[in-house]
């Protein structure tokens, strides 16, 4: 019979009871007046010395003995077919152990970009495999092809796909029904059509009906993915079973695609590794073609191969986030309230036709909506999931829409506009710390003829992941007092190891450097991905579980060689006390080696289901501070305000990192990131970090993280997902902060000095009608 | 080389289709699953070509990889 309690949940000073029905075998959450010592202090990763000495071994970092190295060759053509690829001249090259080509290995002769994978080497050297890469005789077909939406969406334009594939298509709404098949329904996508119609309809008519309407046409480019350690593995066959060090984000998945019957590899046994990850960013969920490719090259050789992809195929190949253009109008009356929003919104990724949408109709009540969302196909590289997919590029678009719909009517504080239209608890009270601490009511020099103009700017974040069941843990104590915790998962480089390691010696009573992780390893219990912000809050509950358990068990043996009642035992302070909270006596090392085993060992599934809890979503609030100089166009971000919630907080310092690396980028994403491509050539001009611009340190603003614990009573350590919304306001509040500081808005990310100063020139131009300096657009 | 079919996927949907919310690994990855049919930024890929398309060239996604496509396994392949 599972358990009631009644737990506080809520934050600050907003704190009301509920009560929960505990799972089978389920813990109660901690209280706010509950001691805790280890949860909820600030401390340095596990792994940080390791990290920053060098010591810690990436996949990047690999050397197997034998080792040899493995290249892909990829396509010089912004649009091709593959006729032939004869690998006969690069086999007889020195060194070349194995082979492979992508029409016989993918079943895929098209080469729809430039820098798509057609064939591969393995060669003893890498210069050896640099030699016969040059050798692979390839025979194309070249095809016209359109790199950019504009020219793939311009009447005429060649067909980047194939077949029947269009260039532009409707992705969202879209039914979900069958097109093929059995089944199939042919009426479900008209079915639809006629809602779309009705849909706009209506919304025309209640925008018709709003006090004010404001209009805008929004940009965003493609931001590409650009982790430190580039994708692929280092795959090793071991009397027929495969070991990939992989730089994944998902060690189970990594392995689920290369075992399976319908890829490629086949392999029936595979262990993936993956102790140190060099940032994922939602790129690495998948094998990838890379990882495929280095296990059939190792298999073929016989011997182990690194197949991690240089940087001009990390930037072309591995993913990006998807451009967008954006196009809004905004309903709104007098008293503040939104009464409806009509959205239409295009965005490439790549030449395939789904995932390019932009969440732009989160976060804030927005009274009716009539959205639809295109996809545009074009010859370049393809998209993949991006630190939360679709909301940096959809907030920059609605919050600069908040900030004109709040100055159409009679100049309301954007900050206040917000409220009015946001019921979220946790981001009412987050809004008055952003605005306090950024100085928003400070005067400032706006607009007009000074050289430096400075603005500010706000905008929400919004997650929604408290975890979920299906991943376990497994803690071990020695009778020597060694403890360990384990879980197969992967450390993307967010404190996953560092965390577990908390919440158990928390749950043991003892200080964290007594607990060590072991972690990445899919020989260990079965774990998450880290994705979609449900790494933290899905294994924290199964270490705590696990921990608790194994307590239990460590106390039982104590209270049979004592003969004391068990029920009366706990740990804290690495010591065994009484529930009066006098002590025994007996240290947690002394009751170790009371064991007559070895060791204490207990895995722990997480809890299936969350509890109703405080709130489902998580909050969030960044306010920017801009320098703008009016001559040059340059924008410098001096300050960002991130006030942030992760249900409760296990580690301070690491979430606080999280928030960081959101913010910066962000910041980047803002003002410097954008792939650009050579319509004539079809290749990507920056295909490196050199040209590819990324916020470095001399730019990086001063970030100021307020994190607000909350006990929302999800589950039993209460922690939501901080990986992705520190990213979604960002740029979006930089925009805002541009617009404040030069009186005009910038409607394009990345903000660029040529930008800025087109804008201000146009500003200049219908300077004809008198506006209110420094007035919010 | 028949296989099982991924839990997740529903009766004719192709079993080389893979995205990212099957790797999920919790509980609620169903519901993740099936939103991602309709979501605006969910990526398909086939596991033969380790693409966003399929043998056949054509898009991969739960709509379109159903029975009737060139590219289907044959009943015999399926388990």
């Amino acid at each position: 019979m599972a358990e009631e309690i009644t737990i506080q949940v809520g934050f600050g000073d907003q704190f009301h009871p509920l009560t929960v029905r505990l799972q089978d075998g389920d813990i109660p959450p901690w209280q706010p007046d509950q001691p805790l010592d280890v949860v909820g202090q600030r401390k340095p990763r596990l792994d940080a010395v390791a990290k920053v000495t060098g010591t810690a071994k990436f996949s990047q970092d690999q050397q197997p003995a034998g080792l040899i190295h493995g290249r892909i060759l990829r396509s010089p053509h912004g649009n091709a077919e593959i006729r032939s690829v004869d690998l006969t001249a690069a086999r007889a090259m020195p060194g070349v152990r194995s082979a492979l080509t992508v029409p016989d290995t993918f079943e895929d002769s098209t080469a729809r970009y430039c820098g798509a994978e057609v064939a591969a080497i393995a060669a003893d050297t890498e210069q050896q495999a640099d030699a016969a890469m040059r050798a692979i005789v390839v025979d194309y077909q070249v095809k016209e092809h359109c790199v950019t939406i504009d020219a793939s969406m311009a009447e005429g334009a060649p067909q980047v796909g194939r077949g029947e594939q269009k260039n532009v298509q409707r992705v969202s709404p879209r039914t979900r029904g069958r097109r093929r098949g059995r089944n199939a329904d042919p009426d479900a996508d008209r079915q639809v059509v006629e809602q779309m119609a009705r849909r706009e309809k209506e919304v025309d008519a209640i925008l018709a009906g709003s006090d004010s309407v404001v209009e805008g046409t929004f940009r965003t480019q493609v931001q590409t993915h650009a982790p430190l350690e580039t994708h692929g593995a280092v795959c090793s066959w071991e009397d027929g079973r495969l070991v990939c060090w992989a730089s994944t984000q998902a060690t189970f998945g990594f392995r689920g695609e290369l075992t399976s019957g319908r890829g490629q590899v086949k392999a029936s046994e595979c262990r993936v590794l993956s102790e140190y990850v060099g940032g994922g960013f939602g790129s690495k969920f998948s094998a990838g073609r890379e990882g495929v490719i280095g296990a059939l090259l190792a298999k073929e050789a016989g011997v182990p191969v690194k197949m991690m992809l240089d940087r001009s195929g990390e930037q072309t190949s591995a993913g990006n986030r998807p451009d967008s253009l954006q196009k809004m109008r905004m309903g709104v009356n007098k008293d503040g309230i939104i009464q409806g929003l009509q959205i239409r919104s295009w965005g490439t990724p790549g030449s395939g036709i789904g995932g390019a949408g932009a969440h732009n109709d989160g976060i804030y009540q927005l009274g009716e909506i009539d959205k639809v969302e295109y996809g545009v196909r074009t010859n370049c590289g393809g998209a993949r999931a991006h630190r939360a997919p679709g909301w940096p590029q959809g907030s920059v678009a609605l919050e600069q829409m908040m900030d004109m719909a709040a100055h159409s009517i009679d100049g309301v504080d954007p900050i206040e506009f917000r409220k009015m239209n946001d019921d979220h608890p946790i981001r009412a009270k987050e809004y008055d710390i952003a605005r306090e601490r950024i100085g928003w009511d400070r005067t400032r020099v706006r607009g007009g003829s000074a050289t430096i103009c400075s603005g500010v700017g706000i905008a929400s974040n919004l997650w929604f992941s408290a975890g979920g069941g299906g991943a376990s843990a497994l803690v071990r104590i020695a009778k020597d007092g060694a403890v360990e915790i384990r879980n197969g998962a992967q450390d993307i480089g967010t404190g996953t190891r560092t965390v577990m390691a908390m919440v158990a010696a928390e749950e043991l009573g003892i200080p964290l450097e007594m607990v060590s992780t072991r972690i990445g390893d899919t020989n260990d219990p079965q774990g998450p991905m880290s994705g979609g912000s449900t790494t933290i809050g899905t294994l924290t509950p199964a270490a705590r579980l696990a921990a608790h358990y194994a307590k239990k068990e460590l106390l039982a043996v104590v209270a049979e060689r004592k003969g004391w009642d068990p029920a009366d035992l706990d740990l804290r302070k690495a010591r065994v006390i009484r529930n009066d909270g006098s002590d025994t006596g007996l240290s947690f090392k002394d009751a170790c080696s009371l064991m007559d085993d070895d060791a204490i060992e207990v895995l722990k599934a997480r809890p299936r289901r969350n509890y109703a809890g405080f709130s489902d979503t998580n909050a969030g609030v960044q306010a920017a501070e801009v320098e703008v100089d009016m001559e040059t166009g340059v924008v410098r971000v001096k300050k960002v305000v991130a006030v942030a919630d992760a249900g409760k907080l296990i580690n301070p310092m690491t979430a606080e990192s999280q928030v960081r690396g959101g913010v910066i980028q962000g910041v980047s994403f803002a003002l410097h990131e954008r792939r650009i491509m050579d319509r004539h050539k079809g290749r990507m001009l920056n295909d490196d970090l050199e040209n590819y611009k990324i916020l470095g340190s001399v730019d990086c603003p001063e970030i100021d993280v307020v994190l607000v614990d909350v006990y929302n009573g999800k589950s039993n350590t209460q922690v939501m997902g901080l990986g992705e919304p520190p990213i979604v306001a960002t740029a979006a509040a930089v925009a805002n902060a541009v617009a404040d500081a030069i009186g005009v808005r910038v409607f394009e990310v990345p903000i660029t000095p040529r930008r800025v100063l087109e804008a201000i020139a146009s500003n200049e131009k219908s300077a004809a009608q008198p506006k209110k300096k420094g007035a919010r657009l | 080389m028949a296989m099982q079919k991924p839990e997740l996927l529903p009766e004719d949907v192709c079993p080389c289709l893979r995205t990212k919310t099957m790797v999920l690994n919790t509980e609620y990855r169903r519901s993740a699953f099936e939103d991602s049919f309709t979501a605006d930024t969910a990526f398909f890929h086939c596991l033969r070509t380790m693409a966003y398309h399929g043998p056949d060239g054509d898009d991969v996604c739960p709509q379109e990889c159903r029975p009737g496509r060139k590219c289907y396994p044959k009943a015999e392949d399926l388990t």
